[in-house]
């Protein structure tokens, strides 16, 4: 098996039909797209769903393709449009509250080398985390989430979202700003 | 320009976010991804069933049977319009229940349309009948009609002009030679059966309408005795009038199946006018009103002594006889008239005589 190549040429591999192309591709973008929607989903199956018809969208495109930007960009673009298309459907701009009660965040992964005490300590901390992301907008959310799961850029941020590059600056830099501010007693 | 970013916070997420999509949503989208990929023939899909490959000729059965079922029946209707009945007629085999002769006396029997010979069937009928005598009673059986007499065309049954039958009738029917005696005149000739009831004029017509009476039908036999009578008259006739008697042979003479129709029609005055002609005539008369006609037995004309005609030669009917009687006490030849109405008695014992020739006899 050929050793998977950047983003754009995996997919241009997967438009000539190499289907191993595309799951390296999906291999790597999979984790990061799954815990965006996740993030912004009031339900794991909502998130799924949106999931599977970004990727779905995807493939579809595969004829298509051309590169003229980043794959994660574009993939995250059809992330985001599918999330609108989502809160259109519920009536909602976006995941403002909490999480729902019957829907517990998911547990982070633990590390067999760690202890008790390091896995509970983990295990708050991730909730402590999600629980400050739910706390500030959607937005700033959704920007921090792109750069982090996504690692795009301000700019790109600015693209997926289409907003303006000093809009996606300021709500990357507003998110961070809450989450330390959440986040003080880590330090 | 470096993006917003705070390292700690960004391990402290990574810690946290470790959460993957489930294994089963994975295998959906790979297989999904996979399927769009791989040959068409080799994926079967809901939007592309599969067809299974037909023989040709499977394929082709309902064009080929369409295709048969159209020739055969343009075939069929051509044959019918170039053949139509004729096929039947000329294929069939003779029958005998079927004679000609009836179809021309049933066009007889209409009155207005004359009989005239049909087209196709006609000569080897004649040819036929040429050879085989009919009886006069037995010639025109009562025989239900075949129907494909009428299924033929209106215009193959249409008579020929009246004015080409009447060029026959004068002369008589025409006779073969070395045909087969006929025990009467109702022989049918060679030529048309119609030819056996127009001549001698409207005499056929009449008898033909009382056929069926026994007493008519002895009438016609000695009315066809008279016309061989008239027939022998005629030929001595032509004999006399070119005043050089060439002896007839066999083949010439009317009595063994000569043309009769060749020769010219005889005038109305070539009745014998000297006792010397009128013996001759009674003299050929005698043999051949005895004999049939054709017979090998008649004796040569050539070797009988030439005999005037009898005074009642050529008249078939009593009142014939009658007129021709009066003609001649008209013109003042008493002795003649007188021959005559003695024939005339003779010859018809029950006719009854006017008043005018009882009270001069």
């Amino acid at each position: 098996m050929n050793a998977p190549g950047p983003d754009e040429e995996l997919m241009l591999r997967y438009r000539a039909g190499d289907a191993a192309a595309f799951e390296a591709l999906y291999g790597r973008h999979k984790g990061g797209l799954f815990r965006f929607l996740r993030r912004q989903c009031a339900s794991a199956s909502a998130a799924e769903e949106l999931f599977q018809e970004a990727w779905i969208r995807v493939i579809d495109a595969r004829e298509r393709y051309e590169v003229r930007a980043k794959f994660s960009t574009w993939l995250y673009t059809i992330a985001h449009n599918l999330l609108m298309d989502h809160y259109r459907r519920q009536g909602r701009r976006g995941v403002e509250g909490s999480l729902d009660d019957d829907d517990p965040p998911a547990e982070p992964i633990a590390n067999p080398d760690d202890g008790p005490e390091r896995v509970f300590d983990r295990k708050r901390q991730a909730e402590r985390i999600l629980a400050a992301l739910d706390a500030i907008p959607d937005v700033q959310r959704e920007a921090f989430l792109l750069q982090q799961e996504g690692g795009l850029s301000v700019e790109e941020i600015a693209s997926a979202t289409g907003v303006p590059f000093e809009t996606a600056k300021s709500r990357l830099r507003y998110a961070l700003a809450k989450l330390r501010t959440c986040l003080e007693d880590l330090r | 320009m470096t993006d917003p970013r705070d390292p700690l916070l960004d391990e402290a997420y990574r810690e946290s976010a470790r959460d993957e999509p489930p294994r089963s949503l994975d295998a959906r989208i790979l297989a999904r991804a996979r399927e769009s990929v791989a040959p068409r023939e080799e994926a079967p899909s809901e939007m592309w069933p599969l067809r299974r490959p037909q023989h040709w000729l499977m394929r082709w059965r309902v064009p080929l049977a369409v295709a048969a079922t159209l020739l055969v029946s343009a075939t069929i209707t051509l044959m019918i319009q170039d053949t139509g009945v004729d096929v039947v007629l000329e294929d069939a085999p003779p029958d005998d229940r079927f004679p000609p002769p009836r179809v021309t006396e049933r066009r007889a029997d209409r009155g207005g349309e004359t009989a005239g010979p049909l087209t196709k069937p006609m000569p080897a009928e004649a040819g036929r009948s040429a050879e085989v005598p009919i009886p006069a009673a037995e010639a025109i059986p009562k025989v239900p009609e075949p129907p494909f007499v009428m299924m033929r065309g209106a215009d193959e049954l249409r008579p020929p002009p009246a004015s080409a039958k009447r060029e026959t009738a004068p002369a008589g029917p025409e006779l073969q030679a070395g045909a087969v005696p006929a025990p009467s005149r109702a022989v049918v000739p060679p030529g048309s059966r119609s030819e056996s009831f127009s001549a001698p004029g409207s005499q056929a017509e009449s008898t033909l309408s009382m056929r069926d009476d026994a007493a008519t039908r002895e009438r016609e036999r000695r009315e066809s005795a008279g016309n061989d009578l008239e027939q022998s008259r005629r030929s001595l006739d032509v004999a006399s009038s070119a005043k050089a008697p060439t002896p007839l042979t066999k083949a010439e003479s009317p009595e063994v199946g000569g043309t009769v129709s060749a020769l010219p029609a005889p005038p109305t005055s070539a009745i014998p006018e000297t006792p010397a002609e009128r013996a001759t005539v009674q003299l050929q008369r005698a043999p051949s009103a005895e004999l049939p006609r054709g017979s090998a037995a008649a004796p040569p004309l050539a070797a009988a002594p030439p005999a005037p005609a009898a005074p009642g030669h050529g008249l078939a009917t009593p009142e014939a006889f009658v007129e021709r009687i009066r003609e001649l006490r008209r013109a003042g030849r008493e002795t003649e008239a007188r021959e005559l109405l003695e024939e005339l008695v003779r010859k018809y014992p029950a006719f009854p005589l006017p008043d005018d020739l009882r009270a001069r006899r």
